[in-house]
């Protein structure tokens, strides 16, 4: 399946990196797809186009801060897996199961 | 610009052999004191406070026996990493989670950022963190060389 996620954490300099690590190692060791974008300190990085957001099966939102330019996923929010990216860095597996767990319901 | 990873993490700001801390407090104290040390900030209670500050907004223990304490403040000079890896470790209170310690690495920030790299360098270390491989190859070092060394096959590693 494909995967995109959002993380962002309050000082933007670490929890929002190693939740991206943790999602991308996770994702592709279960061999889905997966791009995740980065909102921190350095401004958002890998962002996310229009069609990597329609075309996921899964949208994880790894964030304790607000989400800059969250109106891209309005028409998407039954997609939608919010978690923090503290709770991603601990336990990805059970975030990834989460993501597949609703896709497989839909 | 390239930040070599050599210069924001010095010999003087690793210790290998920390042994054990009784509390949070305790280690922080030792760490900003080798930032302080090494010339990295300019005064130890003011970075102090950003540490406990950035502590309030929630919990920097990362599972694993990791701790990534950071703080941005006008205290810091120039970037840098300290590094501390303990035989016994200690308990880590942060937030609402606390685990057993035995690596930490503390991000020292200035408040003006300007330049991205240093930042960069320190996310990259993050993901670094991430990788059970990288861990191992910490517990293993012999001396600074060694970690900066395991830095920098970790960073080849993930740029694949």
């Amino acid at each position: 399946m494909k995967i995109v996620a959002i993380t962002s954490c309050a000082t933007g300099i670490a929890h929002s990196y190693m939740a991206a690590e943790a999602i991308t190692k996770t994702a592709k060791k279960k061999g889905h797809q997966v791009k995740v974008e980065i909102q921190g300190a350095l401004g958002i990085e890998n962002q996310l186009s229009k069609a990597d957001i329609e075309n996921a099966n899964v949208i994880i939102f790894a964030n304790d801060v607000g989400i800059t330019k969250l109106e891209r996923f309005a028409d998407h929010k039954a997609k939608i897996i919010q978690t923090s990216p503290h709770e991603v860095i601990k336990d990805p597996e059970s975030v990834l199961a989460k993501a597949e767990n609703l896709v497989e319901g839909q | 610009m390239d930040i070599l990873i050599s210069d924001v993490i010095l010999p003087a700001t690793v210790d290998l052999d920390y042994g054990s801390f009784k509390d949070k407090d305790e280690l922080f104290r030792h760490m900003v004191s080798l930032l302080y040390k090494a010339g990295k900030i300019d005064s130890e209670a003011k970075f102090l406070e950003a540490l406990y500050e950035r502590e309030a907004l929630g919990s920097t223990y990362m599972g694993n026996g990791i701790a990534i304490p950071h703080g941005k403040s006008d205290a810091v000079i120039s970037s840098g990493i300290a590094f501390c890896r303990c035989t016994e470790g200690g308990l880590y209170e942060s937030a609402n989670e606390s685990g057993i310690v035995k690596l930490v690495f503390m991000f020292a920030v200035p408040a003006e950022t300007g330049d991205g790299s240093y930042l960069k360098l320190l996310s990259t270390l993050a993901r670094l963190l991430m990788h059970e491989s990288f861990i191992e190859s910490l517990y293993e070092a012999k001396d600074y060389t060694d970690v900066v060394e395991a830095i920098k096959a970790a960073e080849a590693e993930l740029g694949k």
